[in-house]
């Protein structure tokens, strides 16, 4: 067996402990673009966390996702290609809705858009991810910051991160007056937070947009 | 405003939410159990379809005449379910254990008074406790359902066997 088909520590990777741990990180991955719970999908294509959890493991063991250990360690090169799958299709999702939209909206003919309308009402099964918009960084660090707002201790991290763009554990206890431990906790505190919070759509943009249409 | 491609904004908010949450090797077997457990998430279920879509994969291989990749048949080893019929002796070995492993598991539990009859009752002490916001009571209270639902579970077990 080829060196990059083990794990980090040279040895076949425990396969169960894997998909247990995988699939807890898409749910936290999952809960910060708002959709939570066992049920949970991405609207419009239906993919669950499990989905993603089985594509990136089907890809590893088929030698189609490559372990090396200058990446990190295994768990973390799969968690991080299942993240930007998730994000892609939420994207894809997203871009899609869009363009329907749009292609709507240009067309009067009254036919064409009593076709095209199912296919959005297929759709609004969930419709929070849909509001957001995925790869908006100022729209994200929003969405973050309402969600622990009542909560100091979560609060100083997060101020941390967005405000003194410290990402090191270290750097953010040095910041806040602690030590790396208690910043692991509360990263620990955020991740478990962070379904029952989720991070709910902020409309900074539609607020903008109301101002704008009246200044 | 500064113009980034989408992958560009994709890593820094990758880099936000890894400062924030933590990267995927920050969450260990354990705290991995008590997030799918919140999440509603059935590992086993989850391992069970997990192995039919490997068969799947699999199976072409055999179809093929063709060695399966080492990681496949690892996977397939991990994954695969202790219902499913031993193909040899070493399978059932791994089943015979692991069913006495289970036996072991109530009987420890039953000895520790752990399953009782009457419905279960938690002491509450922590609702007293100060310097808990209501948040932490909450998730408390989410433990304790856990628990019990664990108990329960291993009780309808234990009445079936």
């Amino acid at each position: 067996m080829r060196g990059v088909e083990l794990n980090e520590r040279g040895q076949y990777p425990d396969f169960k402990q894997l998909t247990k741990r995988l699939t807890a990180y898409g749910s936290v991955v999952f809960a910060e673009f708002s959709l939570g719970g066992k049920d949970a999908v991405i609207p419009g294509t239906g993919l669950s966390i499990e989905d993603f959890v089985g594509k990136v493991l089907v890809e590893y063991t088929l030698g189609k996702i490559k372990h090396h250990k200058s990446r990190g360690s295994l768990i973390t090169v799969l968690g991080t290609a299942m993240r930007n799958d998730i994000i892609d299709a939420l994207r894809k999702r997203s871009h899609e809705r869009e363009e329907t939209r749009l292609s709507i909206s240009a067309n009067e003919d009254s036919e064409v858009q009593e076709r095209e309308k199912p296919a959005l009402d297929d759709y609004a099964q969930q419709s929070v991810p849909d509001q957001i918009s995925v790869l908006d960084e100022a729209d994200y660090r929003d969405r973050v910051r309402s969600a622990f707002d009542d909560e100091p201790a979560l609060k100083e991290v997060v101020e941390a991160v967005l405000d003194l763009d410290l990402y090191k554990p270290e750097e953010i206890a040095d910041a806040i007056g602690t030590d790396a431990a208690d910043i692991q906790n509360r990263k620990k505190k955020l991740r478990r937070r962070l379904p029952a919070t989720g991070l709910v759509t902020y409309r900074r943009k539609k607020a903008e947009t109301y101002d704008e249409s009246h200044s | 405003m500064t113009n980034r491609t989408p992958e560009e904004s994709r890593n820094r908010i990758n880099r936000l939410s890894e400062a924030l949450f933590g990267t995927p090797d920050e969450i260990g077997e354990e705290e991995a159990e008590q997030l799918l457990s919140e999440a509603g998430l059935d590992s086993e279920a989850i391992n069970d379809r997990l192995y039919k879509r490997l068969y799947a994969e699999a199976q072409q291989f055999w179809m093929a005449n063709k060695e399966l990749p080492p990681l496949l048949k690892k996977a397939l080893e991990d994954l695969r379910p202790l219902s499913a019929p031993p193909r040899n002796e070493s399978e059932l070995a791994r089943q015979a254990k692991a069913g006495v492993e289970r036996i072991v598991e109530k009987a420890k539990l039953l000895a520790s008074a752990l399953v009782p009859d009457a419905p279960l009752e938690f002491s509450e002490s922590y609702r007293n406790k100060q310097g808990l916001t209501d948040k932490d009571r909450n998730s408390l209270d989410a433990v304790q359902e856990q628990l019990k639902r664990k108990i329960e579970r291993l009780k309808r077990k234990d009445d079936e066997g």
